[in-house]
């Protein structure tokens, strides 16, 4: 499996979460705040995985 | 070897220019080497990330809440304000999180012998005076919101000040200090003065000589953990990547990661408020939050009574760590070649897991004088012990392998 193949996976599972993030979001109920909470982790993960993944493919570390 | 160690205290040799000793005096942000990129150098980047996050949603929490009305609003802010459970709850879990990383973070350095070099020595001690004031904040913190733990703590300082050597030889001095810690006794004029010190004082304090030991660690460049000064050849090969956009990228992404797994705890365990001053709360033991449970503890095995026993050793720790540029004279950096220096930090290591521990299971029950001193003695032989038993297996090693 291509590392350019994996960062194209991360980047559509970003848009995907972010979905569900403005589909919580837009039905505003108080206690989805966790469930909020946890897919906008999930996403700076990723997207620091993906940055991760690009200095090591540009052969800092 | 000696030479990379010793000390500089002229400090205005920090900013002359045309220098060029290694790390880069010259640029503000150092470009870094691969071989930097290891998490045990990057235990500050997350402690700047800890007070990032802290400022910004103690900002938000701020908006809030009201300094005459400290527990209703906490209440207010979990239950009516939008998100305001899980920011209150991520505020305080990083807070515990700075608290864990201070620890990491300054044994890291403890244990390296960082501390020692041209400014590092001022580098070290404003970071035993961070230290204090991170303590300091999060005590604050938890006496804002007016519960029943968190008025015991304060009456507790309030009773610490005045019978402590300074209330009893300048009473009006104490006075004074109990005054800026509770105004003029009324809930909001209490915690209006609280609030002011967290969000303001030690806050801004934080903030301004945190930055300054940033600033001194971008001119005396990480700590070479290589007892191997003359090899050229090791420093020829390396690249240095420059601070933007990599050092940038990693510092950034790492503290993200850092702050994801903060917000994931917080959401899946979110705070419960401990019940309001004042109410009926028979059976409650009030015990402090785990990072005081030491010295909680530390009170309860002093042997000599609170004020004369317990307070000036929690001072004389803090004084020792604070001079240990000054106390450690060996003229090495390797932790096995500073045997005492390393003692010194595997007792308090030792003592500070034993004494949280221990407080956690009887709190607030005094210790006789007999168990104490075996506590004492126990773990001073046992890191004399390993750190010495070591230190002969070491030379053992080498004997062996020559």
């Amino acid at each position: 499996m291509k590392v350019k193949n994996v960062m194209y996976a991360m980047v559509v599972l970003q848009f995907v979460i972010a979905f569900f993030m403005w589909y919580v979001s837009l039905s505003a109920v108080h206690d989805y705040q966790t469930i909020w909470t946890i897919l906008l982790a999930l996403e700076l993960i990723l997207l620091s995985l993906l940055f991760m993944i690009y200095l090591r493919y540009e052969g800092v570390f | 070897m000696e030479d990379d160690l010793k000390n500089d205290y002229n400090l205005m040799d920090a900013v002359k220019e045309g220098e060029t000793p290694p790390g880069s005096y010259n640029i503000a942000l150092r470009s870094v080497t691969k071989k930097e990129f290891r998490l045990d150098y990057w235990t500050g980047s997350f402690l700047m990330a800890c007070l990032g996050y802290l400022a910004i949603s103690g900002v938000l929490l701020f908006y809030y809440f009201q300094q005459g009305n400290p527990y209703g609003s906490t209440q207010e802010i979990i239950n009516n304000v939008y998100f305001g459970h899980l920011i209150l709850t991520s505020h305080l879990y990083t807070a515990y999180a700075m608290v864990i990383i201070v620890y990491v973070h300054m044994f890291r350095n403890y244990f390296v012998g960082a501390y020692k070099g041209r400014f590092r020595w001022i580098q070290w001690m404003l970071g035993v005076i961070l230290f204090i004031l991170v303590y300091v904040e999060a005590v604050l913190g938890y006496l804002l919101s007016e519960t029943y733990i968190g008025v015991s703590a304060l009456h507790v300082m309030e009773l610490l000040v005045e019978r402590s050597a300074i209330g009893r030889l300048l009473p009006a001095l104490s006075n004074w200090i109990v005054s800026l810690l509770i105004g003029d006794a009324t809930t909001a004029s209490t915690v209006g003065h609280l609030l002011a010190l967290h969000v303001a004082v030690i806050g801004g304090l934080i903030v301004v000589i945190a930055f300054l030991h940033f600033f001194l660690f971008e001119k005396s460049g990480p700590f070479n953990l290589s007892d191997r000064k003359n090899d050229k050849t090791v420093k020829k090969d390396e690249k240095h990547y420059p601070w933007y956009p990599v050092n940038l990228i990693y510092t950034l992404f790492t503290s993200f990661i850092f702050i994801a797994i903060i917000l994931i705890f917080s959401a899946l365990f979110m705070q419960i408020l401990p019940p309001a001053y004042g109410t009926l709360g028979y059976g409650y033991t009030p015990f402090p939050d785990w990072y005081i449970m030491p010295v909680y503890k530390l009170m309860d095995l002093a042997g000599y009574g609170l004020t004369t026993g317990g307070v000036p050793l929690v001072t004389f720790f803090f004084i020792s760590l604070l001079f240990i540029p000054f106390i450690d004279r060996y003229k090495y950096k390797a932790a096995l070649d500073r045997p005492m220096i390393t003692v010194f930090g595997v007792f308090y290591l030792i003592a500070l897991f034993i004494m949280g521990l221990w407080g956690y299971s009887q709190p607030g029950l005094t210790q006789t004088r007999l168990l104490t001193m075996a506590m004492w003695w126990g773990i001073t032989m046992v890191s004399l012990f390993t750190v010495y038993a070591m230190r002969f297996a070491k030379k053992d090693l080498v004997k062996n392998e020559s």
